[in-house]
């Protein structure tokens, strides 16, 4: 169970770092500046394209290489799945905040607020209601990644299950434990993420009757 | 003077849009241009507030520059503060209330408390007769309503001046009668007004002088009453269809 409050804390600190990080990027890259937008949207297809499974492995093996230090798995878990989330919520933000109509924009700005005032009280609000599905199935897609953390160490709960089986195994070879743990992980699995994706039908069905 | 515009250049990638455009308004004139679709009008009004950058020419509030940041005026959105500005498509902000529509402008712009700024609220609310739909949302509102509240939004901020770009175009006709009646009443409390529009009627009642565009050019300006029966151009005559040759030709 330890394997299954791990992989709950890594997806949830990941998740509320990446809704923090995640909007103020968004918005910076509705920027037209060139000098912003550019490198924020090859970062973007950087951490879209390439697996975060990947970067995981690039940032274990890179740190420590480079900095010379050993660091904590699980902390660089949590660096690897937070700029993956920011990444994709940012896009999400840049879209909806793209799609409002430039009107409200202009509107804002003939009443004297200033650019931030404007995003914080007018933009944002509107794109909340609507990009909350979005993220809840990212939370959803985030969890389920976070399995792959095992393979840098963590005692992840897919890994913690195959050393119980393991275990199991050597002092009872006619068992069905590990028939029985992968049903285990399957109802986890389950409980955790379909919850998830009712919430995000449900939301769905109220975002479009606005 | 109020407002000064001199020798206004605007162009959209090489549309020359505004072509040395000068005019001057003083305070509590209420000033209508008139002129067909893509004379100018609307880009010569977003010109105002900086909504649209210019390419030549200068623009002065009070005698103060405003086209380029300075000591006085910073950013455009202190300009703005002094320049209100209604749109055809009114633009309420569909998360909050009537309410809180008129006092955002007030309590983040000008630091007003949220008490003072709900009074000056209320107060505006009753003179356009929509106090009972305080707390509605704008997709309850009816277009005529939703103007109204656009109007109201643009004065809470106590402007100097009120830019109303087509603000009728979209209504209604007995919508568009219980707006110009607003306007009016904005009128006699001796709010400085520039109104981009196509209602002749209003503009001859209400306008103090009318400004006749055509092709990013001011081709006339003169009183409503001279404008409107014996204006000095053919342009403009044509424009109100005064020649009755022209009507048919066989």
């Amino acid at each position: 169970m330890d394997g299954y409050a791990i992989t709950i804390k890594i997806s949830i600190i990941a998740l509320i770092l990446s809704i923090f990080l995640g909007f103020i990027i968004g918005v910076m890259m509705t920027s037209k500046n060139k000098l912003i937008n550019v490198p924020l949207k090859i970062l973007l297809e950087a951490f879209r394209l390439i697996h975060p499974l990947i970067w995981l492995f690039v940032f274990f093996f890179g740190v420590s290489y480079i900095f010379n230090i050993q660091t904590d798995n699980i902390v660089i878990s949590i660096v690897v799945f937070t700029l993956w989330g920011t990444f994709e919520i940012a896009d999400l933000v840049r879209s909806y905040l793209q799609s409002l109509p430039k009107s409200q924009y202009e509107s804002s700005e003939a009443l004297g607020l200033t650019k931030i005032q404007m995003y914080i009280y007018v933009l944002l609000p509107q794109i909340i209601i609507r990009i909350t599905p979005s993220i809840v199935n990212l939370a959803t897609r985030l969890i389920k990644t976070t399995t792959l953390v095992f393979l840098i160490g963590v005692p992840e709960v897919l890994k913690v299950s195959q050393n119980i089986i393991q275990v199991v195994y050597n002092s009872n070879p006619n068992s069905y434990i590990s028939l029985t743990m992968y049903l285990f992980l399957l109802v986890i699995y389950f409980i955790t993420c379909y919850p998830l994706s009712l919430l995000s039908k449900y939301l769905e069905k109220k975002v479009s009757v606005l | 003077m109020l407002l000064r515009v001199k020798n206004l250049k605007k162009s959209f990638k090489e549309n020359l849009v505004l072509d040395d455009v000068s005019y001057d308004v003083e305070k509590g004139e209420v000033i209508a241009i008139l002129g067909r679709s893509g004379c100018g009008k609307s880009t010569l009004l977003r010109c105002i507030n900086g909504l649209e950058q210019i390419q030549g020419g200068e623009i002065y509030l009070n005698e103060t520059l405003i086209t380029k940041p300075n000591a006085k005026y910073k950013h455009w959105s202190e300009v703005r503060k002094k320049i209100g500005m209604v749109f055809q498509s009114y633009d309420l902000f569909p998360h909050m209330n009537v309410l809180n529509n008129i006092i955002l402008g007030p309590m983040k712009v000008e630091k007003k408390s949220k008490e003072d700024a709900t009074k000056e609220a209320l107060k505006l609310l009753e003179r356009v007769s929509l106090l009972e739909k305080k707390l509605a949302y704008p997709r309850e509102l009816s277009g005529g309503q939703k103007q109204r509240v656009a109007i109201c939004r643009a004065l809470s901020m106590n402007p100097e001046i009120i830019l109303f770009d087509e603000v009728t175009a979209a209504l209604d006709p007995e919508m568009v009668r219980e707006v110009l009646d607003v306007i009016k009443g904005v009128k006699e409390e001796g709010l400085t007004m520039i109104v981009v529009t196509h209602e002749m009627a209003f503009a001859e009642k209400v306008a103090d002088k009318i400004i006749f565009m055509e092709k990013g050019k001011i081709l006339e300006i003169n009183t409503p009453d001279k404008f409107f029966h014996s204006p000095r151009t053919i342009e403009a005559r044509r424009f109100l269809n005064l020649d009755d040759t022209d009507a048919y030709v066989l």
